[in-house]
């Protein structure tokens, strides 16, 4: 027939004369193409049906099924692969022609028709389908490429989420690829970090961020940073990264083993906090920009408050907000609220408020990544999931061998830097991955609060004890940080020596502030309840007591030394 | 077109103004309408008073904007932002990079 058909073309003749069928296929014939002929509509669908023809010739005038319904059934039946088909009528009327094309043919011949033309007809159309078949081809090639990358990345980015019998997680995003990032990592205290980040756009492009984001949240939870430090990196490695016009919008919140929360929000709808019965009792407005735009983000408002245990922390994406129905409605936060509240009534947050969302988008084109998180006020914990002290393969340590380290932060230092993460980073890094670190960070971070808070800050714990107060002592805390005096100081060490299956951590750690009367606290036994209300931070130094195997007080205070021993 | 721009005689001035949704789509004809404009001093005043729709997408349009402006010694000016819009910027605090005229 022509150059492009190096194989066989089927051609199936359809009409309801004899010496029409004959006419056409004699002009077809060849050695190149093989002729199947029909003389019905519903004989077509059938042939259609065992040879899948390569193109089909219709008469559109015939009894029974004619050719404008047979064209239509066999269109539906071959959905989405190309079955070229070509009217063929001895009307050249327009109405026609329109119920034709209409009914799914591709192009359309009037008779008399010479043989080149029909031959030139039928090249052209099967020019076309070819290129359909390249572009269904290349579509399935890269579905497969998506969806292998889809699964890699998911498993590099939301695998090692924690706590998912607890914190409930929904996602849908709009293409293979979601801008949306869900991640949870637990602190070595076991405080819980919880991010939902929405990066510009979606599909591949707005997903190549996850990746570092996933890593440095990761790291640094793991480490014992907290939000405004783990916010901090994010946003100056995303700032180096991303291009101009890229950057994520992104909610953090902490729930700590202390009974409180810390929340954060930078470009994302409001977090809400809800009471059991459904009522908003609390929410985080955005108060900073995106991460990622601009390397310039010193002071990040993170938000501390103390929560019912029982509240629900809900975190939702702008996809959710900004779904829309057939009518262009947007769902917006009355519904979502609505359905929030007979969510936390019947236990059902997540569940609820994502099939709201679903039947009231039903038929309209999901535009944007949806997603949810719903957190607990308050956790409640197995053990901590840390990695096991590892060793490396064949190596020894001696017993006895010993280091140091070291750090004294001076004046506005002690409020950029978090000297008890980074000594764990260190800890970690020479000891390696152990569970007993979870403890070390304990005890570290309660030393190091002590001093900070109410040696050289001077602050009250007493004014902790009501939430009010809680909040006002964080503020206040605040305040003191920023005006701290450049004399101020800390300074934390770490001794570490190897004894046999384990070692001895020696902390010492000591302040520019003016000390405690520390004897009245330590005289106390441990576990005593004779005074119910300490006038110091008594819980801490419990706390510090119960983990060590000695601890010592002196320069007034403003000195402490603390004997840790672990056994592997 | 949902975008318009006009530059005044002086060629001090760039107004472009859009009009119901600012997202994606608008990407080109966006970026076409300022890409040409390379003396400093320019003031970009983005007339928002008729969008009603802005997503992240057009929030980073504006900070490729921005970033054509800062290099060539010129301003952006966010314009009477239609409240819907106010509320997106208000979100993404983006008064802290650009001058948003009520």
């Amino acid at each position: 027939m022509s150059e492009l058909s190096t194989k066989i073309s089927t051609i199936l003749i359809v009409d309801d004369l004899a010496a029409n069928r004959n006419s056409m296929a004699a002009m077809l014939e060849g050695p190149d193409a093989q002729i199947l002929l029909a003389d019905s509509g519903e004989q077509a669908i059938e042939l259609y049906r065992q040879h899948r023809p390569d193109v089909i010739l219709m008469d559109i005038v015939m009894p029974g099924v004619d050719g404008i319904e047979a064209t239509r059934r066999i269109k539906e039946e071959a959905g989405d692969r190309f079955v070229p088909i070509i009217m063929v009528s001895s009307s050249e009327h327009e109405a026609v022609i329109r119920k034709s094309i209409s009914a799914g043919g591709d192009d359309f011949i009037c008779r008399p028709f010479s043989t080149e033309i029909l031959k030139q007809k039928i090249y052209a159309i099967q020019r076309i389908s070819k290129l359909y078949g390249e572009i269904r081809e290349l579509n399935s090639i890269r579905n497969r490429e998506e969806e292998v990358a889809e699964q890699l990345f998911s498993g590099a980015v939301e695998q090692g989420n924690v706590c998912l019998d607890q914190v409930k997680l929904h996602k849908q995003p709009a293409s293979t690829f979601s801008g949306d990032v869900q991640l949870t990592a637990r602190r070595p205290n076991g405080d819980l970090n919880v991010l939902l980040g929405d990066f510009t756009g979606h599909g591949l492009t707005s997903a190549v961020g996850a990746i570092p984001l996933a890593e440095t949240f990761r790291a640094m939870t793991a480490k014992g940073y907290e939000a405004e430090d783990i916010l901090k990196q994010i946003n100056s490695k995303l700032s180096t990264l991303l291009p101009t016009g890229m950057f994520l919008a992104a909610a953090f919140v902490t729930i700590s083993q202390d009974g409180y929360c810390s929340f954060w929000n930078g470009g994302m709808p409001d977090i809400l906090v809800l009471s059991p019965e459904g009522d908003v009792v609390l929410r985080i407005e955005s108060s900073d920009p995106p991460l990622g735009i601009t390397l310039r983000l010193d002071q990040l408002i993170v938000k501390r408050v103390t929560l019912d245990a029982q509240s629900r922390i809900l975190m939702v994406s702008d996809g959710v907000l900004e779904a829309r129905n057939l009518e262009g409605d947007y769902f917006g936060e009355k519904r979502l609220l609505w359905a929030a509240k007979q969510g936390c009534k019947e236990e059902q947050l997540i569940k609820r408020v994502t099939r709201a969302v679903e039947l009231f988008s039903r038929g309209h084109v999901q535009e944007d990544d949806i997603s949810l998180i719903e957190v607990p006020a308050h956790l409640d914990l197995e053990e901590a999931p840390v990695a096991g002290a590892v060793q490396a393969p064949g190596e020894t340590i001696e017993e006895g061998a010993r280091w140091e380290w070291r750090i004294r932060l001076h004046g506005s230092n002690l409020k950029r830097l978090n000297p008890v993460a980074i000594g764990m980073s260190h800890l970690q890094e020479i000891e390696g991955p152990s569970d007993h670190w979870h403890d070390v960070f304990t005890i570290l971070t309660e030393l190091y609060v002590n001093s900070l808070d109410h040696g050289v800050l001077q602050l009250s714990s007493e004014m902790k004890a009501s939430p009010e107060g809680f909040a006002e002592y964080f503020s206040e805390r605040e305040q003191r940080l920023n005006a701290i005096s450049p004399d101020s100081y800390i300074e934390l060490q770490l001794t570490h020596i190897k004894e046999f299956d384990g070692g001895r951590l020696s902390i010492f750690i000591q302040d520019s502030g003016e000390g405690f009367p520390f004897d009245e606290w330590l005289s106390k036994e441990p576990n005593s309840n004779e005074d119910a209300q300490p006038k110091l931070s008594g819980r801490g130094i419990t706390l510090i007591r119960e983990l060590c195997e000695s601890l010592h007080y002196y320069d007034d205070g403003r000195c402490a030394e603390a004997e840790f021993v672990w056994r592997s | 077109m949902p975008i318009s721009a006009s530059v005044s005689d002086d060629k001090r001035h760039v107004n472009i103004s859009i009009s119901d949704r600012f997202d994606y789509s608008l990407h080109q004809p966006f970026r076409d309408s300022y890409k040409d404009v390379k003396q400093s001093g320019v003031t970009y005043k983005l007339d928002l008073s008729q969008a009603s729709y802005m997503d992240s997408s057009a929030l980073g349009m504006v900070l490729l904007l921005k970033e054509h402006a800062d290099g060539q010694g010129s301003k952006v000016v966010i314009a009477k932002p239609h409240p819907s819009v106010a509320k997106i910027l208000k979100i993404a605090n983006f008064d802290r990079f650009v001058t948003i005229e009520a």
